[in-house]
């Protein structure tokens, strides 16, 4: 019998080929670190505190108390300073919060900072350049009625940073007097019908990364953002803060956020973070900002 | 036969009809008997076999569901013998006694790649609320489901956008309705439908997986006819029939779900309003035996309006439509040309308005173009197939913010294509096809030139051995999300973004069984280079440069598909196995501690994916059927761990934010997939003016809690619940009524 016309032979044949080939190989490192960085450091204002902890299992519940790190050797520096290395101190009672021993250095708009901690055992470090400094050249408004035609208009010099030409934002809006009853509709209604919503959940609202090349570009390279009704919570006095960010708030904000859906990512599919930290998670990062306040009237005009 | 002395060939060739509607048949089988010679009509439904000795022959002509055609024909040296056939359909049940013609008449449906399923079979299997040509394609080896709520085609590890989907010849893109749940395709609409799973010859340009080729009905050539179909999502109707100097066909859907969203208007989560509908029609014209003129078109929408909190409202509208003109036109015996105009637009506009900020995008797509193909039937054993393509694809994109508009993409580019193809059969054993392909894109500058080959071997009536190589472009790449289709959109290469390409390799064996088995077997092996998808990191691609709006990547398939299938008597179905694995890497993606890419899994890899469908006519006007589908649970990620920021409300707007962590995209594996559908079709007739069909039908009969994904949601307390979202999870009962006069 010729072997090769006997479809059960042919089809053996051809089956080996792949089975051979086709193998179902999944394996990836472990998890190579587990300390957490958070410390963001804001142009023109004092270094901030900054909180050391550890990562949990996903199903373990986030206790700060017991996921602090203490007993760390934190420092930061900026770079090309002939200043010292700025040391960060624990703080009694607050484990795992470290405070800069120095109160009175402001971080610099344009600056390189590198941050150094020691743990035993384990070495961190990361480095953020802060966003060049810019400014509020003009608002339109200093009150408006919510959903009006008339919007706020504000014109802001942009920010600069090595390396990009865009400037990437975060608007954020505080309410400044926060009651249940300063809420308009919309927030009245996700605080009726989301059983775990709190008041204070709506104290701040933020925008997604938004990019300059999203506005006009004046001549004089300033930029005008029209302030969207989708940004107010709440009716009264609200705080309107323009945040310029590093590479690495910019990065985690941006993968974080991939990770909540909404991306071309399946559902089920969750990257990991972009993090720009050597030996921990998190965050050590940098902005500049602007802030504007102004009052949202009701439509029929009232503050409150 | 009885061959007589000559030394001028003759040539045999006409059209194949169904003599019930006057339908052109494509696929057909036509031989001289004894002769090993023989040809297949192609997608005119036209056939032509050369260099045939002057004498006397049987031919026979065969296609599956048809009673065999047989004629003594006697050819003169030198004669151009134009013999069009009239196939009779078969009266109920192909029997046993018949198989071996069954057998040719399934042999164009089994060249390599090549996957086809019946229009019939679309009908008649068990179906999540409407028969779904996709979702029955998903049932053929090589071929995935995302989930139950997707009807996208992932095939051999490649994505929905890596296959291009025609429709008369015209590329339709997002053939969806319900957002993904269900493709366009009215099966009423639909005459034939050809999946070419890879290995697709040089006819064929712009994809790098596969093609689904589907050609609508010309309409009743005969006499009028007509069917009404109701069911729980959408009903449908269609008319044809014949007139002086041809044929008419219109198809209706439209989806009558308003009773229901009425009745449901208290129902958080329900629309506020949701309806799609869509349009085919075709108009023939059989200007003389040799020029036929046909113009078909497909209209199809979706339009949804929800509210989910005060003062919000989403609205989208999407929706697709097709044009295309052919001209038919034989030359000779042996020359064929085949002109066509086709123009294709898609639409989608999705609004969101948020306390005042409206939230708009403009995505449409416009494609014109026309191609002229020739075939040529020489005398050497030679099919040669040559054409040429020309065509503008113009895509503006447009998102609007708050009034403003904040990014516009405006891709307008001019292409074209031209390819030879050579179907050489030097003798009845062997069949050789050459083909190349030589693309330009205007948007970048591209040409690229795409050799394919293809061979078969046939060791015994029962054996073909076969196999494939050929190197593929695409210049397009789809956006979208698997889980929602109407936000869809195309980009495509351009300065600094090379078209996509790859090479396909592929063997397989095809035999006949006893008793009216037969068993097809292929192996696969694809590379993926150039691969260009949006960067799915990217915060706002306002004031990039294009090239920055996309990551690169690569990535390969592999896999092994068996199919053993039975369509003659009255148990009958086919049982599809298939081995496979496919991986990606793209810059920025699963990203090791160097920033280096590391392979990934994407979603719908599958190790395992098999799929039974089985029919049995029982009698008594009875048929059941039964669908059960088993796969390898899909990759996802899983996170160990997470971590949580806790100041970050002056910069995000968020207190406290949360991040997961896992040690790689797609690195675990949900349980397996298992699901079982039944169904009962009863057929009957109302005193010879009508037949009627009444279906019930059983989804996810033994309730299969299958997994669709799980949700991570972050609690106030510090704990984490993880949900576990199911697919169907329930048994999804159907029922429909179709009456066809």
């Amino acid at each position: 019998m010729n072997p090769f016309k006997s479809p059960t032979l042919v089809m053996a044949a051809v089956l080996l080929i792949p089975l051979l080939a086709g193998c179902d190989s999944m394996t990836y490192d472990a998890l190579d670190s587990d300390v957490v960085v958070e410390m963001v450091l804001i142009a023109d204002e004092p270094l901030p505190p900054l909180w050391l902890s550890r990562t949990v299992a996903l199903e373990q519940t986030i206790d700060l108390e017991a996921q602090a790190i203490g007993d760390a050797e934190v420092t930061v520096s900026l770079r090309g300073s002939a200043q010292a290395p700025v040391r960060f101190l624990e703080k009694p009672g607050q484990r795992g919060h470290y405070y800069p021993t120095a109160d009175d250095h402001l971080v610099e708009p344009g600056g390189t900072y590198d941050l150094n901690v020691l743990i035993p055992g384990e070495s961190i470090s990361s480095s953020t350049t802060v966003p060049g400094r810019f400014e509020l050249l003009s608002a339109s408004l200093d009150s408006a009625v919510y959903q009006s035609d008339e919007q706020l208009l504000l014109t802001i010099t942009q920010s600069t940073h090595p390396g990009r030409e865009l400037n990437y934002f975060t608007i954020v809006t505080e309410s400044l007097d926060l009651r249940a009853e300063q809420l308009v509709p919309l927030a009245v209604d996700v605080l009726e019908t989301d059983e775990e919503a709190t008041l204070e959940d709506f104290r701040f609202n933020g925008s997604p990364l938004v990019s300059s090349g999203n506005f006009d570009v004046h001549p004089d390279g300033t930029i005008t953002i029209r302030y969207p009704w989708i940004g107010v919570i709440a009716y009264g006095p609200n705080r309107l803060s323009i945040n310029a960010v590093d590479d690495n708030l910019y990065d985690l904000i941006r993968s974080q956020s991939v990770q909540q859906g909404g991306s071309t990512f399946g559902p089920g599919e969750i990257p990991n973070p972009i993090e720009n930290i050597q030996g921990a998670h998190g965050i050590f990062g940098s902005m500049a900002r602007v802030t504007y306040d102004f009052v949202v009237l009701r439509p029929d005009g009232a503050s409150s | 036969m009885l061959p007589a002395k000559g030394q001028q060939f003759a040539t045999l060739s006409g059209f194949v009809a169904d003599s019930s509607n006057g339908e052109w048949l494509i696929g057909a089988n036509v031989i001289l008997e004894g002769t090993g010679k023989g040809a297949s009509a192609n997608s005119s439904g036209f056939f032509a076999i050369t260099r045939v000795e002057a004498g006397e022959y049987i031919v026979i002509c065969s296609y599956i569901g048809f009673e065999p055609f047989r004629q003594v024909v006697t050819v003169a040296p030198g004669e151009s013998r134009r013999l069009d056939i009239q196939l009779t359909p078969e009266a109920e049940f192909l029997e046993e006694v018949v198989v071996s013609a069954g057998r040719l008449a399934e042999e164009e449906s089994r060249n390599i790649g090549v996957g086809q399923i019946s229009i019939q079979t679309v009908k008649e299997l068990p179906t999540i609320l409407e028969p779904d040509v996709f979702r029955t394609l998903q049932l053929l080896p090589g071929v995935t489901a995302a989930s139950d709520y997707s009807s996208g085609l992932y095939i051999r590890g490649g994505n929905p956008g890596q296959t291009l989907i025609l429709l008369d010849r015209t590329k339709i893109y997002n053939p969806s309705h319900v957002f993904g749940f269900f493709s366009t395709f009215n099966p009423d609409a639909i005459k034939d439908l050809r999946l070419h799973k890879g290995g697709y010859p040089a006819f064929y340009g712009g994809s790098l997986g596969a093609v689904l080729d589907v050609n609508n009905k010309d309409g009743n050539r005969l006499k009028h006819h007509g069917g009404l179909s109701l069911g729980l999502l959408a009903s449908r109707a269609f008319v044809e029939g014949p007139y002086s100097k041809g044929s008419w066909m219109l198809a209706v859907r439209r989806s009558t779900l308003e009773p229901l969203l009425a009745a449901l208007d208290d129902v958080d989560g329900i629309p506020d309003a949701f309806h799609f509908y869509d349009v085919n029609g075709k108009f023939n014209l059989d200007a003389t035996q040799n020029d036929r003129v046909s113009i078909s078109f497909y209209v199809g929408s979706d339009h949804l309006r929800f509210g989910f909190y005060e003062d919000t409202s989403i609205g989208l509208d999407y929706g697709n439509a097709t044009l295309t003109g052919t001209w038919v036109h034989l030359f000779s015996s042996k020359l064929l040309a085949n002109f066509t105009a086709t123009t294709s637009r898609y639409n989608s506009t999705p609004r969101v308005v948020i306390a005042g900020t409206e939230i708009r995008q403009e995505n449409s797509i416009y494609e014109t173009s026309l191609r002229v193909d020739f075939e040529y039937f020489s005398d050497r054993q030679h099919d040669i197939k040559t054409g040429i393509w020309a065509g503008r694809f113009l895509a503006p994109l447009k998102t609007f913010f708050d009034g403003q508009d904040s990014f516009t993409s405006r891709n307008r580019v001019e292409h074209a294509a031209a390819y030879v193809q050579d179907t050489w059969r030097p003798s009845p054993q062997w069949l050789m096809t050459g083909g190349l392909r030589a693309t330009y894109f205007a948007n970048g500058d591209h040409f690229t030139l795409a050799p394919r080959f293809s061979i078969e071997h046939r060791l015994n009536p029962d054996i073909r051995l076969q196999a494939s190589v050929g190197r593929y472009y695409q210049f397009q790449t789809l956006v979208t999300n698997e889980s929602f289709s109407g936000f869809d959109y195309w980009l495509t290469s351009g300065r600094g973004v090379k078209p996509a390409f790859g090479n396909q390799y592929i063997m397989g064996a095809k035999t006949n069984l006893p008793a009216g088995f037969a068993l097809d077997t292929e192996v696969y092996y694809r590379t993926m280079r150039d691969l260009f998808e949006p960067d799915p990191f990217l915060a706002d691609p306002s004031g990039l440069e294009y090239r920055d709006l996309f990551t690169f990547g690569e990535g390969t398939a592999q896999g092994l598909e068996v199919q053993l299938m039975r369509n003659v008597g009255r148990l009958y179905g086919f049982l599809a196995y298939t081995l496979g694995a496919t991986n990606r890497s793209f810059d920025g993606i699963n990203t090791d501690g160097q920033r280096q890419p590391r392979t990934f899994k994407p979603k719908h890899d599958r190790l395992h994916d098999f799929n039974g469908v089985v029919s049995w006519d029982i009698g008594r006007r009875w048929t059941l059927n039964a669908v059960f589908s088993y796969a390898t649970g899909q990759a996802y990620t899983n996170p160990e761990a997470r971590y949580q920021l806790q100041n970050t409300d002056e910069i995000t707007g968020v207190a406290t934010t949360d991040v997961l962590l896992s040690r790689g995209l797609n690195g675990a594996r949900l349980p397996d997939y298992h699901r079982l559908d039944i169904g009962a079709t009863w057929k009957g007739g109302f005193f010879g003016f009508a037949d009627y069909e009444l279906q019930l039908q059983v989804i996810n009969a033994y309730a299969r809690r299958n997994t669709w994904f799980i949700s991570h949601q972050f609690q106030p307390d510090g704990t984490v619940d993880n949900v576990d979202v199911p697919q169907i999870p329930i048994p999804l009962p159907n029922i429909a009524f179709t009456l066809k006069f």
